[in-house]
């Protein structure tokens, strides 16, 4: 259909940015195509975000020029890119969750009138749904729509003004494989219609998959612009890290010990009292990972509340090696030996404001040596910052200094300080690698593998199926609150645990069933 | 259409935090551009502005005696300036000062005119009338914080109301069982003299003064040496992840409204056992309240606030010489308070932005 | 017979003053509303109120004009709005302590400039104007009962009901209130559409302060021709519970504000009928079924998802 003949639809020429020292993008060259699919393809911190906000007018480049249609365009936001044709989906989605489809589309929109006409805009949306297959309900608050639905929101805002070029900046990242698969079928149809997509992964499958061409992305710098068909896994691997690469970590085996933590017949409420987990039953042995993997929404931040204390538990019993710990306390449940690693490490991990020093005691703040009778033992608390520090590579200025200040594996390494130096029996992380390197990334394996060496067993809890299958033994998949199915590492596949993922079981047997 | 478009090598930035230093200046600032603002505003009066400033300083620092009255208008809103800090450091909005000092002052009436022939030294009756201050203030915060940890009830809103249905039930008490007989003022009998404060070095000064600022020591202990003032900023800064360390998060509520009540009630307490000796309709003037404004310009810390309780108790008293010697009335000095607060936060946050050179 | 007509004479007088009371409560509800729902939490409406009684009754006791007083309150409620404004979204600070430090200088100016105007007033000479009578609507105010209750009120009751619906279709009617509505849900929607998240809350907390001085005009203009200190005694609070009660939707404040206004009301009427209890119990009565409301309502489910939180760019 395209030429290429065809004039580019977008150049980015030299364009460079940075934050105070830090250099994110260093003159970066690319074009695109028109109905072209072009990704941009790096590792986390190699400047494909930053690179995406310039083009799509959310950051201004320090130099260097974009040319769109032909013209060189200088957006001072994001509206000034729309209006030109540059559309943007984000990976964390920006919709008023209250709000239905319709009313997230339009909100804002130029348009002639005071009044709201959502009849007339619903009938409009209805015609562009049609027309890229999307079905789903226009007049549903957000909240109740699944989280690939709510990405289909993002794109018809997008398509709703009539963009040329639309970027998407890591959208598979929440989505089961089955999703995946239907988003690349929308994309491919709004290539087709003579929209350019830029695609901004992490994911050499995707890279192959989808795209027309691909421009890969080393520490700020654009290393090369090539086309899809002449690339392999092998040498956009070698491009990506600039290395050749093993996908996996050494990972020695570790004998399976006796049951750490026993999760029975398990079922959690949500907040407004729907069932979040429903009869959950797993098993960790020491010196094993379960992998639990699942889209994100499907119950497990609610099950990781629960062993950890902070939600009550509707049914079931947890046991922590000997210890009962079914509705037990945090603090309970911490003192038996459950170490956590939430989520969001600013938000549920550690108290900004908070030094490191203070944070590296929370939590056992209320016990020996770090306080006696009410009255808390700052020199004790000094020597164990400081020891943490060191032992954790913690980069920071001081004991003192507020965590908020620190990087993102600086917080992870703060918290692992916390959680994991004293004995453990049980670690329970949730997405411990999201948002790191993959220096930060790989430290944070070391340490969990090193503390299965130390008789610990660990429920890793993750959407990222790359590292589940990395150091993970088993990997379990949590569907709508239940466990769907359970397999040995060298059992399973992708495929296998993406029908899981989506809520499909398969014909055949798990080989190992998740119950006795 | 030309835009000019000037670009100048810096770039406007906001600083999650300010530095100590920072933050000293902008109280400076703040203060400067206040007093200012006031002398502008006294000059209007046609007033000469030194003989006024003269006369509040004279007023409230100028002689031993000007400097114990001082102190002693210091000290009930250094105790309530107290009190918000507790609340405050948690992030618990406890607006209930107010409330909370008369629950204070009728707790102490109440054991005084239940039991008026306990016939007790003022070292065993002092120390008991202040304690049942305390309990009624807490038990008065109390209902609040038990709203708010056990329902998540806007504790805001609550201690506003409770404000108002305490000082109703006072006038009502002052009105009808517990007044002076044959008075036509709302007031209780006198009270017997083992209440009384004890008085300083053959002053006015009372121990109350004392009892505050061993009240400050003491909360400036528990905020950054003790177990549960740890507890209480970590509910302050982060309730999720110091609920997912264990710190339950509803027993420091209750127990922050608690501490914060009794304290506002030590002040009610002390304030009608050292000044009026008796329960008297208006023995507060807004005093809750500012301590509220004394916690925020004491930036949340106990030194700070016992420095900004002695410059509004200079403040006050300096203000009933201003109208001896001038025109200006005293009330300029609620607006000048009002307006050093509106300053102080306006250049805080000012400081915050930072010109970057880019 | 006497006395059933007696008693039903009572209970119009009753629910007319509770319309009267509620209006009152209504316009300030509806003004802290719409910053609410723009995502500001103003805690300064008290202050604002309190503003717009001052403003409202100095306009009218200087120009001799009830109409120009209360454009004068609606100035005096937007000067102070606009201090909140600048600390609370220009400057970013805390809301809470915004609205706590507003209150205070809003009450510190009134006291300030009452004393100043009138330096010698004592407890017998306070400064008093007529204050405005009720507006019997031509026929409807005939109507037997819902007349005298709903028809015999003051100019600024009509104007509430009015405003009420004006309101209501606002938010949900035109572009505008969409954009107001997501503002307070999800502020980066409507910024990445280019609109300027800042000014449209300043604009809401603008109109909430033209509200609650309006609101505060009505008690110095309408209810009692004298200005004192503290004279709107919390229904500036009073309005803030009011929202949290009405789920932050229109037509369930107005029910609010009603049931509110009915408290006054039976407060007001039963102290009047020499009801063998103290007055000052009776005073109670509107502050502990405020905290029982807001007690009731703490399930609520409609309060905006961002209310309260500063809006920062990535």
């Amino acid at each position: 259909m395209n030429s290429e003949f065809d004039k580019p639809l977008l150049t980015v020429d030299n364009l460079s940015k940075s934050f105070g020292q830090f250099i994110a993008n260093d003159q970066i060259c690319f074009d695109v195509i028109k109905g072209h699919i072009h990704c941009l393809l790096g590792e986390n911190g190699a400047g494909k975000s930053t690179l995406a906000n310039c083009i799509y007018g959310a950051s201004k480049p320090d130099s260097g020029r974009i040319v769109f249609k032909g013209q060189e365009v200088s957006f001072s936001s994001p509206k000034d890119a729309i209006r030109q044709g540059i559309g943007m989906v984000h990976q964390h989605f920006v919709l008023s969750e209250p709000m239905n489809a319709v009313e997230n589309i339009i909100v804002g929109e130029e348009s002639t009138g005071t009044f709201l006409n959502l009849q007339n805009d619903t009938e409009k949306i209805q015609n562009l749904c049609d027309q890229y297959d999307l079905t789903f309900d226009l007049s549903l608050p957000v909240s109740q729509l699944s989280v690939g639905e709510q990405q289909w929101i993002e794109i018809l805002k997008a398509l709703y003004v009539g963009v040329d070029l639309l970027l998407l900046d890591e959208p598979t990242a929440v989505l089961t494989p089955q999703e995946v698969e239907r988003l690349f079928a929308v994309i491919s149809k709004m290539a087709a219609e003579g929209i350019s997509v830029i695609l901004i992964t992490h994911k050499l499958d995707e890279v192959l998959d989808i795209s027309n061409s691909v421009t890969v992305l080393r520490k700020a710098k654009a290393i090369i612009t090539v086309d899809t068909e002449n690339s392999t896994k092998a040498s956009l691997a070698k491009l990506l890290v600039g290395r050749d690469f093993d996908f996996k970590v050494n990972k020695v085996k570790v004998d399976r010990g006796a049951p750490v933590l026993e999760i029975k017949n398990l079922s959690v409420l949500r907040d407004n009292k729907t069932l979040a987990v429903n009869r959950v039953s797993l098993t960790v042995h020491e010196g094993e990972i379960l992998g639990l993997a699942g889209v994100s929404g499907n119950g497990q931040s609610e099950l990781f509340d629960a062993l950890v204390g902070v939600r009550q538990t509707e049914n079931g019993s947890i046991r922590l090696a000997e210890d009962e710990i079914t509705n037990c306390s945090p603090a309970e449940i911490s003192i038996k030996g459950m170490a956590s690693v939430p989520q969001d490490r600013l938000k549920q991990g550690l108290i900004g404001n908070f030094s490191v020093k203070e944070n590296l005691i929370l939590g056992a703040h209320s016990n020996p040596p770090f306080c006696s009778r009410g009255v808390l033992n700052w020199k004790t608390i000094m020597d164990f910052s400081k020891e943490a520090i060191n032992n954790f590579d913690i980069r920071t200025i001081g004991p003192e200094q507020k965590v908020e200040q620190l990087s993102g594996g600086n917080l992870q390494k703060v918290i692992l300080a916390r959680e994991i130096s004293h004995p453990i029996k049980t670690l329970i992380a949730s997405s411990p690698t999201r948002g790191l390197d993959i220096n930060a990334s790989f430290y944070v394996y070391s340490r969990f593998l090193e503390q299965l060496k130390l008789k610990a067993g660990i429920l890793l809890i993750s959407e990222d199926l790359d590292e589940l299958f990395n150091i993970a033994d088993r990997i379990a998949v949590i569907y709508n609150g239940s466990i769907l199915g359970e397999y040995c590492i060298e059992d399973a596949t992708i495929e296998k645990i993406g029908l899981l993922m989506a809520g499909l079981k398969e014909e055949t047997e798990p080989l190992v069933q998740s119950d006795n | 259409m030309y835009k000019v478009i000037i670009k100048l090598p810096y770039t406007i930035e906001k600083r999650k935090d300010i530095s100590f230093l920072l933050s000293s200046l902008s109280i400076v600032v703040a203060l400067t551009v206040s007093i200012l603002a006031a002398a502008g505003m006294i000059s209007l009066y046609g007033e000469d502005v030194g003989i006024v400033l003269k006369a509040i300083a004279g007023g409230s620092f100028g002689s031993m005696s000007a400097l114990i009255d001082t102190l002693i208008k210091a000290t009930p809103i250094l105790l309530t300036g107290l009190a918000t800090v507790v609340a405050f450091r948690a992030k618990v909005w406890n607006i209930g000062q107010e409330g909370q000092l008369y629950a204070g002052a009728m707790g102490a009436t109440f054991v005084i005119l239940t039991f008026p022939d306990l016939n007790l030294p003022p070292v065993v009756h002092i120390p008991l009338l202040l304690f049942a201050s305390m309990i009624t203030g807490a038990i008065w915060g109390g209902i609040p914080g038990y709203l708010k940890a056990r329902y998540n009830v806007n504790e805001i809103i609550v201690t506003v109301m409770l404000n108002y249905v305490i000082q109703y039930l006072c006038t009502f008490l002052l009105n009808g069982p517990w007044q002076e007989p044959g008075s036509y003022y709302y007031n209780t009998v006198k009270f017997p003299e083992s209440s009384f404060l004890p008085l300083l070095f053959d002053t006015r000064l009372h121990i109350g003064f004392l009892i505050a600022l061993i009240t400050a020591f003491l909360v400036y202990f528990l905020i950054w040496k003790m177990k549960l003032g740890f507890e209480i900023r970590a509910r302050g800064d982060n309730p999720v992840a110091a609920n997912y360390k264990g710190i339950s998060i509803q027993r420091v509520t209750l127990t922050t409204m608690l501490l914060s009540g009794a304290i506002a009630g030590l002040a009610g307490g002390v304030e009608i056992l050292g000044i009026h000796h008796k329960l008297i309709w208006g023995f507060s003037s807004g005093f809750g309240f500012t301590g509220i404004l004394i916690c925020l310009l004491g930036r949340s810390h106990p030194l700070g606030v016992v420095i900004a309780s002695i410059f509004f108790g200079a403040l006050h008293n300096g203000s009933s010489a201003m109208q001896i010697y001038s025109d200006v009335p005293r009330s300029f000095v609620n607006l000048i308070m009002g307006l050093i607060i509106v300053m102080m936060l306006f250049w805080e946050a000012v400081f915050k932005y930072r010109l970057r050179r880019i | 017979m006497l006395s059933d007509i007696l008693q039903s004479g009572l209970i119009i007088s009753i629910l007319a003053t509770a319309v009267r009371m509620g209006t009152i409560l209504l316009l300030a509800a509806l003004g802290e509303l719409i910053v609410e729902r723009s995502g500001v939490l103003n805690l300064s409406v008290e202050g604002m109120m309190l503003s717009g009684a001052f403003g409202g009754f100095i306009g009218a006791y200087y120009t001799n004009s009830l109409w120009l007083g209360v454009l004068s309150a609606i100035l005096a409620g937007l000067l102070i709005s606009a201090l909140f404004g600048l600390l609370a979204i220009i400057l970013q600070i805390d809301q809470t302590v915004s609205g706590l430090t507003v209150n205070i200088f809003a009450a510190g100016l009134t006291f300030y400039l009452y004393r100043t105007l009138f330096p010698n007033v004592g407890a017998t000479n306070i400064p008093a104007l007529k204050p405005f009578s009720v507006f019997q609507l031509p026929f409807l105010s005939d109507i037997p009962i819902i007349g005298k209750i709903l028809f015999s009120q003051y100019a600024l009751s009509y104007l509430a009901f009015f405003l009420m619906l004006l309101v209501a279709f606002y938010l949900y009617r035109t572009k505008s209130g969409l954009i107001l509505r997501t503002l307070g849900e999800n502020p980066r929607v409507v910024d990445m559409k280019g609109i300027n998240v800042m000014r449209y809350r300043f604009l809401a907390v603008l109109f909430g302060g033209m509200m609650a001085g309006l609101a505060g005009s009505f008690i110095t203009l309408a209810s009692v021709g004298i200005f004192v200190a503290d004279i709107t005694s919390g229904r500036g609070w009073l309005a803030i519970a009011i929202v949290i009660f009405g789920d932050w939707k229109p037509v369930k404040i107005l029910w609010a504000s009603l049931f509110f206004g009915f408290i006054d009301a039976l407060q007001m009427q039963l102290q009047a009928l020499g009801v063998q209890l103290p007055f000052q119990l009776f005073l109670t009565m509107p502050y502990i079924l405020t905290t029982v409301a807001v007690f009731l309502a703490r399930k609520r489910s409609g309060a905006p998802l961002a209310l309260g939180v500063h809006y920062e760019r990535e």
